[in-house]
């Protein structure tokens, strides 16, 4: 076959079109996130895991108000896990890492928040490991949620 | 006789358009069921199993059956080694796309010359 630059260029442009059509096919959400939920995940994430962490700060409350926190976070954590799962979930496909951000800068976000963390739970203990992970990490979820959602232009 | 650099090596096996977007498909997330693909890719299911098959041999998918509930299901995934080529597939053709449009440039500065 003899093609020109300009056809073997043609094709090239016309193969890369396919497999990014094909990628983007596959790594789209199954519908746009909705406005409320970049909030939503972050707060309920942060909250569960600060109601949790709370038992240690307040060592002198009664059991009963302990066990409410600790119940009251882990419902948070479960109506986080299942609005993850209803909202981004698609079927028939294991989503991978976002495509509008990097496997490496996802993995940089998460990790951060964790020095912070590790340091707050050798001054306050489990409670500054907890509460610490909850806010950071609810911010992140935030914000990584957020720029999905206006970098993928939703509804 | 060209002076230039070796131009990139294209993967025959994943030249074909319907091989390239079935592991394109699969690039873009960590698994898919064999129905999604089929959707996604747009190909009907014979033609979706001939492909699989010929990636699978190639060692660049990898192919699971289980079942969800009673009924058997089938899902499909990109291997390292899949990944691997398709990069060096998509840079090969990107480096093709490239030198195309220098040789565009250099040809319309020398018409204009």
């Amino acid at each position: 076959m003899d093609d020109t630059p300009a056809t073997s260029a043609a094709r090239a442009a016309a193969a890369l079109r396919i497999a990014e059509t094909a990628r983007t096919a596959a790594a789209q959400r199954p519908r746009p996130l909705p406005s409320w939920y970049p909030a939503a995940n972050g707060l309920l994430f942060a909250a569960g895991f600060t109601l949790i962490g709370l038992q240690w700060v307040v060592t002198t409350a009664p059991w009963q108000l302990t066990a409410g926190c600790q119940l009251a976070g882990a419902v948070l954590l479960v109506v986080q896990c299942a609005l993850a799962q209803r909202i981004e979930r698609r079927p028939g496909i294991i989503q991978t890492v976002p495509r509008f951000i990097s496997g490496r800068l996802l993995t940089t976000a998460y990790l951060v928040p964790l020095a912070p963390a590790a340091v707050l739970c050798l001054a306050f203990g489990l409670a500054g490991l907890f509460i610490t992970t909850g806010v950071s990490g609810g911010l992140v979820n935030w914000l990584l949620l957020h720029r999905e959602r206006s970098m993928t232009g939703a509804a | 006789m060209s002076t230039g650099p070796r131009p990139p090596a294209l993967n025959e096996l994943i030249h074909h358009p319907t091989r390239l977007a079935v592991m394109a498909f699969l690039s873009g997330c960590a698994e898919a069921e064999f129905r999604a693909v089929q959707e996604g890719c747009a190909v009907s299911q014979s033609a979706l199993s001939k492909v699989a098959a010929v990636l699978e041999s190639a060692s660049y998918i990898k192919v699971r059956k289980g079942y969800v509930g009673k009924r058997p299901r089938t899902w499909l995934r990109l291997s390292a080694a899949g990944r691997t080529a398709l990069t060096d597939h998509l840079s090969a053709l990107q480096a093709i796309a490239a030198d195309a449009a220098a040789w565009g440039a250099s040809v319309d500065s020398s018409v204009g010359d």
